[in-house]
């Protein structure tokens, strides 16, 4: 590779033409695109959709932001039409036995097989991605990076043998995949089963008078609620009406496998823009504050502990109070004024914490020598202490948003935070608090170890990523622990 | 380095033009917190000095003199508390913006230690690409090639774009970071001890780039150092920095030959080896104490407290030099003991009667007075400031300094011309009426 110059490197599709293993690879990851394109373009022009839907204006049809939304969703409705390979209508489980055989379902399997292969499915559609993204890589660094040797490389080594932090990773990829594929994972869907069970209607095999039936999906679930010993379905158990609960049901009858996966992406989306705001506050803050020292970092503190100086719980209910029934706070069922509390409350915390490295980045030579040659503040910052400093946003970032899932979580227990009829993991704890010493302890049980699982790979994770950024570090102290959640 | 101005230069070194002129320049660090506080640091207190075009000037001094600060201030990584720094006409120390990066682009500056001036997370080519980057300097195929071809021109090889710091020896790291000072094409390089880091064998080669850097581009370059011999190698010039002053500027044959000031000549009696620049005549000349602390200079002469050849007191005209040396050590030892005891904690101490230091100074003042046969009042006033000690060194050392103060620890001494190259000195020495500094 010597002889290659930097220019000849910036002709993109040159390669593809004498590298067949490299077309190869960009030709399974088209494929691999194309086999769920129809849900990716229905993802999107929802998300726009929704994103335009938020402004008050957009309400009136002839506005023109109301007109934009209309197209969105016209858009969203026709992306549904593209055949996906991961959809419910390709590997259905939604059926019904009528006598001798299962009528409905994949293949005619049982509802019960038939999800489990829509689940393997998704987890095997996920894992190859990744196979696909690290063999990328692998061969990137093997035959297309100039450089021979790259610090990163060393972190990315350290990570793979790293036990832990590879445990947290692998719970992190389930946790993310179950968000990502929620409305695929359930073996039925939110809408169906909690939002308007009365539109839709359930047939099953009704065995007392030996006949195929039908019923509205809200009385069929009146009719499998697990209320205690005497009624109840039970993880991995169909119910009265040949639906298959792989976590049973809540105690109005609902799905709990349903509405925890629906759940998971809420908590991970608020989580994610929580930690990403205060991220990006923190970074800005703590690089400025250290780069420019004297007033803008004495400045700075007083700024934080005022913040920090509010009690944060109250802070919380007085504001998801008030904004409750502001335009804010119906976005994204109240998660958005969530995140943004979070986001204003938790800043100081990853603050403190990147802000001792910072100050110890910032009095390096190399920030002299690039001020000597006249460079830019914000490009000083940016180059030379932003990249000594990401990795330990990583590590507080995956240790703040396992805090923060549990928060919501704690939030939404309390009956605070995310509006009912909106699957939250909280809830599910407490509709089934009454239950726990009787026969239907699955209901807060299973959500219970769920946060506890997630909360420990994200922790897990940010171990992992501190141990690979900085082998002498201490994992002994519990200096960069996360902090546990506001309720 | 001489061989590339005299051919330039008809009539001698002292007519080429000024690239700088530095007039009174003077750096104060004011750490003091909101309430009250300490004096600042004078780190550097009035420097007048001309950097002329195409010389190397070396500057040299011990470790905490100032003359990094001052390098610095060259490159606006320190502001000056007064004074100004002339090129062509404009204040650099009332630059900012743009103005000040139009002057950046003109200087480049190396620093000390090669293991912390580079950013690890970079290649090689970034970081000498950087400076190119920063003044949006053609166009990026075009600063590849120039990136390229100061990789040739510092001795590194083409492959070593791609590669990080930490990939190279203390001495290839140096040479990047010569590299990325020339990238902007400057014609002003400061070097900051720019091979005291490395091993001596990789030194002469980074020194012998330099020199034929020089020679190829016509460079201005200050040199600072603490190795003489090394400076005696390189400079046209040299400048000898005492706490925050310039003692002695002048060519760097005559100032080795025959230094005029009491600093030079210890700076450079203190050289081991027989390899070293110091003229045979001088004897190895030990200076007593630390230097002054720089948030409280002395009054007169900065080089007072530990000066070899210091003017006895018009009081005591008649004292013999180890007396005068008895006298003055007792005050360097009061000094250091006056400094080390202010503050809560150690007049706490002192009062509950923690810690010895108090019988050491009666210990150390009865030994360096033995034998001497002192004058009746001088003796009375030693005696006085003894018992004083005990409690109090600070009223101590007041009582020594109005009994023993001479010119020096009054008058800061003024620059004298000192020979016809036009080498000046401070020492209050070169006044007619004192002996010369070499006659002591």
């Amino acid at each position: 590779m010597a002889t290659t110059t930097p220019a000849d490197n910036r002709r993109l599709l040159a390669p593809l033409q004498d590298d067949p293993k490299l077309a190869a690879w960009v030709a399974v990851g088209l494929f691999l695109f194309a086999l769920q394109a129809g849900a990716v373009a229905h993802f999107l022009t929802g998300l726009v959709a929704d994103l335009l839907g938020i402004f008050p204006t957009a309400e009136a049809s002839n506005s023109v932001l109301g007109r934009l939304v209309g197209l969105f969703e016209v858009a969203q409705r026709r992306a549904a039409e593209l055949p996906t390979l991961l959809s419910r209508d390709v590997v259905p489980n939604a059926g019904h036995w009528n006598g001798d055989r299962w009528v409905g379902t994949f293949m005619g399997f049982s509802p019960a097989v038939s999800w489990g292969i829509r689940v393997t499915l998704v987890y095997a559609y996920a894992f190859t991605w990744v196979v696909w993204a690290v063999l990328g890589y692998r061969y990137y660094r093997e035959q297309y990076r100039v450089a021979d040797w790259t610090p990163r490389d060393d972190i990315v080594d350290r990570f793979r043998s790293h036990g832990w932090g590879l445990f947290g990773a692998t719970i992190v990829f389930l946790f993310v995949v179950m968000v990502v594929f929620a409305p695929t994972l359930g073996p039925t869907t939110v809408e169906q089963n909690m939002e308007s069970s009365y539109d839709y209607e359930t047939t099953y095999w009704n065995s007392e008078t030996e006949e195929v039936e039908t019923i509205l999906t809200g009385e069929a679930n009146l009719n499998s609620k697990s209320t205690g010993d005497q009624s109840r379905v039970m993880p991995m158990s169909y119910d009265d009406f040949g639906r298959f609960h792989p976590f049973g049901t809540l105690p109005n009858g609902r799905d709990l496998f349903t509405f925890i996966v629906a759940g998971s992406r809420i908590s991970l989306v608020i989580g994610l823009l929580s930690v990403g705001l205060s991220a990006a506050l923190a970074v800005t803050l703590a690089m400025t504050s250290a780069y420019y020292k004297g007033r803008v970092d004495l400045g700075t503190v007083l700024l934080s502990d005022a913040v920090m100086a509010m009690p944060q719980l109250l802070l919380l209910i007085m504001l998801i109070t008030v904004l409750s029934d502001s335009w804010v706070g119906e976005i994204y069922s109240g998660g958005f004024v969530l995140a943004l509390i979070f986001a204003f409350t938790g800043w100081t915390y990853m603050w403190r914490s990147i802000r001792g490295p910072a100050l110890q980045i910032s009095e390096r030579t190399w920030i002299d020598a690039a001020q000597s040659f006249g460079q830019r503040p914000w490009t000083i910052m940016r180059k030379h202490m932003l990249p000594y400093i990401t990795g330990y946003i990583l590590v507080y970032g995956s240790m703040t948003l396992g805090g923060a899932i549990i928060a919501i979580a704690g939030l939404s227990y309390l009956g605070l935070g995310v509006a009912p009829p909106t699957p939250e993991w909280g809830r599910a704890i407490q509709l089934g608090q009454e239950y726990v010493n009787t026969g239907s302890w699955h209901i807060s049980l299973i959500p219970g170890l769920l946060i506890t699982l997630v909360v420990t790979g994200f922790n897990a994770l940010g171990d992992g990523i501190r141990d690979a950024i900085d082998p002498q570090s201490d994992t002994g102290t519990g200096g960069a622990a996360g902090r546990g959640g506001g309720a | 380095m001489t061989q590339a101005i005299e051919p330039q230069e008809t009539d001698g070194q002292e007519s080429r033009a000024p690239l700088l002129e530095i007039r009174n320049l003077q750096i104060q660090y004011d750490d003091s917190s909101l309430i009250g506080g300490d004096p600042p640091v004078r780190a550097v207190d009035g420097v007048s000095l001309d950097i002329r075009r195409g010389e190397t000037l070396g500057l040299v001094g011990e470790s905490g003199c100032g003359k990094t600060t001052f390098s610095r201030a060259l490159v606006g990584l320190e502001s000056a508390t007064s004074g100004e720094i002339l090129v062509d006409g404009t204040d650099l120390t009332e630059l900012e913006g743009p103005a000040l990066r139009e002057w950046q682009r003109r200087v480049g500056m190396v620093f000390q230690d090669p293991q912390e001036s580079l950013n690890d997370r970079m290649t090689v080519g970034e970081i000498i690409s950087e400076p190119l980057d920063a003044h949006d300097w053609q166009d990026q195929e075009e600063r590849e090639d120039r990136v390229f071809e100061l990789l040739d021109r510092v001795g590194l090889q083409e492959e070593h774009f791609y590669r990080y710091p930490h990939q190279f020896s203390g001495g290839q790291r140096q040479r990047v970071g010569i590299a990325r000072a020339l990238a902007l094409e400057p014609e002003f390089l400061i070097l900051d001890e720019p091979v005291s880091a490395l091993d001596v064998s990789v030194q002469a080669r980074v020194i012998n780039l330099l020199e034929e850097l020089q020679a190829d581009l016509g460079l201005t370059l200050l040199f600072v150092a603490h190795d003489l011999s090394l400076v005696r190698h390189v400079a046209d010039r040299v400048a000898v920095m005492y706490l925050g002053n310039l003692l002695e500027v002048g060519r760097t044959d005559r100032l080795f030959d025959a230094p005029a000031n009491p600093y030079t000549r210890s700076l450079l009696s203190a050289i081991p080896g027989s390899a070293s620049p110091a003229p045979d005549e001088l004897g190895e000349i030990t200076l007593r104490g630390t230097p002054p602390n720089p948030r409280y200079p002395p009054s007169g002469c900065p080089f007072a407290t530990r000066c070899p050849a210091k003017i006895p007191p018009e009081k005591y005209p008649d004292l013999s030099a180890e007396e005068f040396d008895a006298i003055e050590t007792f005050r360097a030892i009061l000094r250091e003991r006056a400094r080390s005891s202010s503050g809560v904690s150690a007049s706490l101490k002192r009062r509950l009667g923690i810690g010895t230091s108090v019988r050491t100074v009666d210990e150390i003042a009865t030994e360096l007075f033995a034998g001497l046969d002192l004058p009746p009042e001088a003796n009375e006033v030693i005696e006085d400031a003894r018992t004083s000690a005990r409690s109090d060194p600070a009223a101590a050392l007041e009582l020594l300094r109005t009994e023993f103060a001479s010119v020096c620890d009054r008058d800061p001494p003024a620059e004298y011309v000192v020979d016809d190259t036009g080498r000046t000195s401070r020492c209050l020495r070169h006044r007619e009426e004192y002996d010369d500094p070499d006659e002591i």
